[in-house]
């Protein structure tokens, strides 16, 4: 899970009385992700405090491609990635920010990294891409849902371009290269993200996980109990010497 | 704050003959991760030796560039049919005009939905689109490229909306350089003016209302001017801009064009533009080969 520190998020709305939570949720493969991520936010959400889900495609960028049959017109890997970072952008202006500064918890599947892995697959520098997606802000925490990479070389990867980005991805630049290889290109982003666990930047999603994300939002609820306990008695000792 | 999920998990204890499976499996690992290192420099070298070859026969790009109203698009007008008579052939590159982003574009500014990050991005995109399929395409052709706006246009913008220039820079990385640029220096007051005389007023992002809250557009774009014409003016020290005083008659500012273009020097591929050439190489050749299978 990534070290990140919490960022503090803008002052909740009037009301809300709580702090949000950006979590980042990484995968390569559309469903499996979309499963993952729909199962995280129902288990962190509950009806004080609401959940939600910041998925790929908010602004319609990609549906809108592939209804132009945007495979004919052979867009390069970096044309891809530049595309999914303005549709993050929509995503972090019109979704993510609003949901954190209401209070809200917001899953972002996927964010950043498992499109930088895939950009990296693709030839393009880390460098470059970790600057291209500065503007996002930092999640609370990053975690992956469970692939592996030999599993993928092994097997292959069928897929259709609406799934997800990496899929719609592949697609379009299967259609432009004889050689394109989309298993190899999907484990090497997995390789990415594992290597990311490797250096504590990112978690495996599963129980100890969720239990960790629980636990945070525990302390955190106690903490703000304690605040306001502190600000009641200090209120009551104005009042007092008011008086 | 330490997240436990992040911790490294122990590993657990294992058989002697267990671990050697698993460094071998882990070497082959690597050996697949680095997906033959050796055969992209290969590849890159033999392009590297076409960009080499191509350097005489290449064409010549010159980008226009300046805020509205600087009087960019009539002076491009005049150069390419100049280079026209002079026996060049020439191609035109427009902004935001690939068929793969512009109507995302085009929609999202009819519905004002764009923040400056968005809008960057897509211009970005569009910029590479033209680049790979018009620009690149024509200069290799030996052909000269007039491109009215480069990407000198959305640093200028998108910087006078409050973004920074290093990020933007990264956007439009690897760069493909121009081998030369006239900026169309034009005072706000000027711009302003030339604008207000069109049939149709600013737009609402030409205008900058996205970012001064200005409800008249054309109050909205003289405050927005300003601070294009300031980027542009740092931007004309940095790329090193040939400057045309707009301000001239057309007459005037034609002639300059001509005699800063005879004295033209080319900016060499290999030294200037190898990594973007590298990559669009490889590309062609890749669709060059699919379209010939299909074919076949």
């Amino acid at each position: 899970m990534a070290k990140a520190k919490r960022k503090k998020s803008a002052a909740p709305e009037a009301g809300m009385g709580r702090k949000g939570r950006l979590i980042a949720l990484e995968g390569t493969s559309g469903p499996p992700l979309e499963e993952a991520a729909l199962k995280l936010v129902r288990s962190l959400g509950s009806d004080k405090n609401p959940a939600g889900l910041s998925r790929f495609d908010a602004s319609n960028t990609f549906y809108d491609l592939r209804l132009r049959k945007v495979k004919t017109m052979n867009p390069s890997p970096r044309e891809l990635i530049l595309l999914y970072a303005s549709d993050l952008a929509f995503r972090v202006r019109w979704e993510i920010t609003p949901a954190v500064q209401a209070g809200m918890c917001v899953v972002a599947a996927p964010y950043v990294h498992s499109i930088i892995g895939f950009g990296e697959a693709l030839g393009m520098t880390r460098r470059w891409l970790t600057d291209l997606f500065s503007f996002a802000p930092e999640p609370e925490a990053v975690l992956r849902i469970k692939e592996k990479k030999k599993k993928i070389r092994k097997k292959g990867w069928r897929f259709k371009a609406a799934d997800g980005y990496l899929e719609f991805c592949c697609a379009s630049l299967a259609a432009g290269s004889k050689d394109f290889q989309p298993a190899e290109i999907r484990a090497a982003a997995v390789a990415y993200l594992q290597e990311l666990e490797k250096e504590e930047r990112c978690g495996k999603l599963g129980k100890r996980a969720l239990r960790d994300l629980h636990a945070e939002d525990e302390e955190e609820k106690k903490e703000d109990q304690a605040e306001a306990d502190s600000d009641d008695e200090g209120d009551e000792e104005e009042e007092d010497d008011e008086e | 704050m330490v997240y436990h999920a992040c911790l490294p998990r122990p590993l657990p204890l294992m058989a002697k003959d267990k671990k050697k499976d698993k460094k071998k499996s882990k070497k082959k690992d690597e050996q697949q991760d680095s997906g033959g290192a050796a055969g992209a420099s290969k590849a890159k070298k033999r392009f590297l030796n076409l960009i080499g070859k191509q350097e005489e026969k290449r064409g010549f790009l010159v980008a226009f560039d300046g805020p509205d109203g600087s009087g960019k698009t009539t002076q491009r007008k005049l150069f390419a049919s100049w280079l026209e008579s002079e026996g060049y052939e020439v191609a035109a590159a427009k902004w935001s005009s690939s068929p793969l982003v512009k109507p995302l574009i085009k929609a999202r500014k009819k519905a004002h939905s764009l923040s400056p990050e968005e809008f960057a991005l897509l211009q970005a995109a569009d910029f590479r689109y033209n680049m790979d399929t018009q620009i690149l395409p024509a200069l290799w052709d030996g052909k000269m490229v007039v491109a009215d706006q480069y990407l000198f246009t959305s640093l200028a913008r998108d910087a006078a909306r409050g973004l920074k220039l290093n990020w933007l820079l990264n956007l439009y990385a690897p760069l493909l350089w121009p081998d030369m640029v006239f900026y169309f220096a034009v005072s706000p007051e000027t711009s302003g003016k030339r604008i207000a005389g069109k049939k149709k007023g600013p737009k609402y992002y030409d205008a900058g209302q996205d970012i001064t809250n200005i409800e008249d557009p054309l109050e909205s774009y003289k405050q927005f001017v300003s601070r294009i014409v300031q980027e542009y003016e740092a931007l004309s020290v940095i790329f090193q801009f040939v400057k045309v005083d707009a301000e001239k008659t057309i007459y005037e500012q034609h002639r300059q064009i001509r005699q800063a273009y005879e004295k033209r020097e080319r900016r060499p591929w290999a030294e200037w533009n190898s990594e973007v050439l590298a990559d669009w190489l490889e590309r062609r050749e890749h669709i060059a080969e699919v379209q010939e299978s299909a074919r076949g």
